[in-house]
């Protein structure tokens, strides 16, 4: 069991969180740069000391500022992997690997070299001890990088941003034997990144910071259901309005006038689905979040007569492919396009997924005036 | 200058042929511009030759002025042994001494902030820009026999003034600080990273030093120790006013070669190229050994 608690000031950055994690747990930090996340692997390591502070793992605590407590980081049970990898660039691979039972002390060289061999194993780098960092890959380094970490069996493994200086492929091969290892050892991990995909690939938990502080906290399913900031939305991909309750009614449908002023055309109509999570019924003046899957989301460019009972008209910001694939069929270039358009300046644009194929036949370019429909029944309204 | 020729060469472009393709244009520029780097490599040549040129010409005439024999002969000489043994010996010590006390002194400098870090910093450089004669007399006033703390020892029975002590506490004042500067900057441009990462792994402060930082400056330091060594090794103005001029006590190899300028020019030439080879050798090995470091560590 971990738990930590943190709040402190550095400069003008104001770090203010709380997190636990069961045993052998991966938690998962996300945020963009800047959000912190970097900084409270550094307080778990024990690298910075926080203002006020509690960190216990496993029953022992480590850090307890109101009792003035603080463990030095080279007593705490915990392996840290840097995103530059940062090889003692004058040790071979296995002195490297070696340096942290060195430093420990009391290890005969029969058991160092035993788990450093171990160590080097776990991540398919064996008889490569005699090698020095310059000699391998960026791939290669971050998984000695990673058995350095592993050969002091860490009770905690702190992962900075461990993946993102290596390209995709390398990427991919790195990712796959961490997982390996993460799920074969059981060990309780907090891993710091800013990409979602690491959420999806390792997270057991997932918590996004913003600023310093937690903004939500859950599993994947709990981030893209009920994504609790527009950074989050874009992040998972979904399209987050806000708006406050204006009607409801019993069947579930609420009426979301997302403009203060009371603009018609900015109601959107959604429902507030079953949740063990959250509140089915919703009131009145509630201010409530509302998602929408781009996908979801029709185009058209005339004011549609469909049956869809939420239209918007707006202006196209913006025009990217998102996906791409090879029609065998007719060679054509097919996948999908994702269309942002405004429709009103002072909220966030909309976005839609579309058909290469029908982004063509309806001529979109930026700037050109659209519509947009959805059902609301394909919308999603929580608290 | 260069950017002014640029334009020219520009202007007179577009007037020559009116309106230029821009690809022609470029081709042009391109053209141009491998002139300037031809120049600017045939100025960077003869300005640097130059340099090196008036760095050698003097030294050579040392050695024009000296046969080997004469050396040789020179080498004998019990005076001229003396002081080649007392500036070996005196420059060991307050190079020792210079990196025994100088090294900490580089890390407080490099690796912490604290009110007054600016002042420290200056008063290290100091002694690099003061006229050696300044240092000496303000020695002499501090650990004098009437000096400010030279009085107390007189009480003792204690002389430091006109010693061998004096030569090594001289040549400490003025060389340390080129150990402290050039480590200091060594250290500084090692990432904190590194001593980081061994703090992760189970490493004291202590054992990070000894086990990371150190290793990664060695080159750094090597070259500090080369440059501080040196300078003991040259130390004239403040040992003759803090040591004087005594042989076998206080007459280094540079005194030795003021001395023997005033009676005895060859002598005088032939300790020179003595002290000079001793420094050319010593500089080099540690140059050598600084180039294989690196390479050993890739740094």
């Amino acid at each position: 069991m971990l738990d930590a608690q943190f709040d402190t000031l550095l400069g003008s950055f104001h770090l203010d969180m709380r997190f636990s994690s069961e045993s052998g747990k991966t938690t998962v930090l996300l945020g963009e740069s800047g959000s912190g996340k970097s900084t409270v692997l550094r307080l778990l390591a024990g690298l910075l000391k926080p203002d006020k502070g509690l960190f216990v793992l496993d029953d022992e605590t480590y850090v307890d500022t109101a009792q003035h407590f603080e463990i030095p980081p080279q007593e705490r049970p915990i392996g840290y992997v840097f995103q530059e990898y940062v090889l003692f660039p004058h040790l071979s691979v296995f002195d490297n690997v070696a340096f942290g039972l060195k430093m420990q002390g009391g290890i005969s060289r029969q058991e160092i070299r035993q788990r450093v061999g171990e160590a080097l194993e776990q991540v398919h780098l064996v008889g490569y001890d005699d090698r020095h960092p310059r000699q391998l890959s960026g791939g290669q380094q971050q998984r000695v990088a990673i058995a350095r970490a592993l050969a002091l069996k860490p009770q905690l493994l702190l992962l900075d941003e461990s993946l993102s200086a290596l390209d995709i492929q390398t990427r991919r091969e790195v990712e796959q034997e961490l997982r390996q290892i993460l799920s074969r050892l059981q060990l309780t991990t907090v891993m710091v990144s800013h990409q979602y995909i690491d959420a999806l690939l390792f997270g057991d938990q997932i918590i996004v910071l913003d600023q310093g502080k937690v903004i939500q906290q859950g599993s994947h399913l709990d981030l893209l259901l009920h994504p609790q900031s527009p950074y989050i939305a874009e992040m998972v991909g979904v399209n987050l309005l806000k708006g406050q309750v204006v009607s409801t009614n019993a069947s579930l449908f609420h009426t979301i006038s997302l403009s203060k002023s009371e603009r018609k055309d900015l109601e959107v109509i959604a429902i507030s689905q079953d949740d063990t999570h959250h509140p089915t019924k919703l009131t009145l003046q509630q201010e409530v979040s509302v998602v929408v899957d781009p996908r979801s989301i029709t185009l058209h460019q005339s004011k549609p007569e469909s049956s869809a009972r939420n239209v918007f008209r707006g202006e196209i910001i913006q025009i990217v492919p998102i996906s791409a694939t090879l029609s065998e069929t007719d060679k054509k270039m097919e996948g999908l396009m994702r269309v942002s358009m405004l429709i009103d300046p002072a909220l966030p644009p909309l976005s839609a997924d579309i058909t290469v194929t029908s982004s063509t036949q309806m001529d979109l370019s930026q700037g050109k005036v659209i519509y947009a429909s959805f059902k609301a029944t394909e919308t999603r309204a929580y608290l | 200058m260069e950017q002014a020729a640029h334009r020219a060469s520009e202007n007179s472009n577009t007037l020559a042929t009116g309106v230029t393709s821009q690809t022609t244009a470029r081709k042009k520029r391109f053209g141009g511009s491998s002139l300037t780097t031809w120049i600017t490599m045939a100025i960077l040549i003869i300005l640097a030759g130059t340099f090196f040129l008036y760095l050698l010409v003097p030294l050579a005439a040392l050695l024009f002025h000296a046969p080997p024999s004469q050396i040789w002969e020179q080498m004998q000489q019990p005076d001229v042994l003396e002081a080649l043994k007392l500036s070996f010996v005196t420059t060991a010590i307050s190079t020792a001494l210079a990196v025994v006390f100088g090294l900490p002194a580089a890390i407080i400098l490099a690796r912490t902030s604290f009110p007054g870090h600016r002042l420290l910093e200056t008063l290290a450089t100091i002694p690099t820009v003061l006229p050696p004669t300044v240092a000496g007399l303000a020695l002499l006033l501090t650990y004098g026999r009437m000096g400010l703390i030279g009085q107390y020892l007189n009480v003792l029975g204690i002389r430091i003034a006109f010693t061998t002590t004096a030569v090594v506490m001289a040549q400490i004042f003025v060389a340390a600080p080129f150990f402290v500067n050039t480590a200091r900057s060594g250290l500084e441009q090692l990432h904190n990273r590194y001593e980081t990462a061994a703090y992760t792994l189970r490493a004291s402060p202590f054992q990070a030093f000894r086990h990371v930082v150190l290793p990664l400056v060695s080159p750094a330091l090597l070259t500090a120790v080369g440059l501080a060594w040196a300078r003991a090794l040259g130390e004239f103005g403040a040992t003759i006013t803090f040591a004087g001029n005594f042989p076998g006590v206080t007459q280094t190899l540079p005194i030795a070669v003021y001395t023997a300028s005033q009676t005895n020019l060859d002598k005088s030439i032939a300790i020179s190229v003595i002290l000079l080879a001793v420094s050319f050798a010593v500089l080099l090995t540690l140059g050598l050994a600084r180039t294989w470091l690196s390479k050993k560590w890739s740094i």
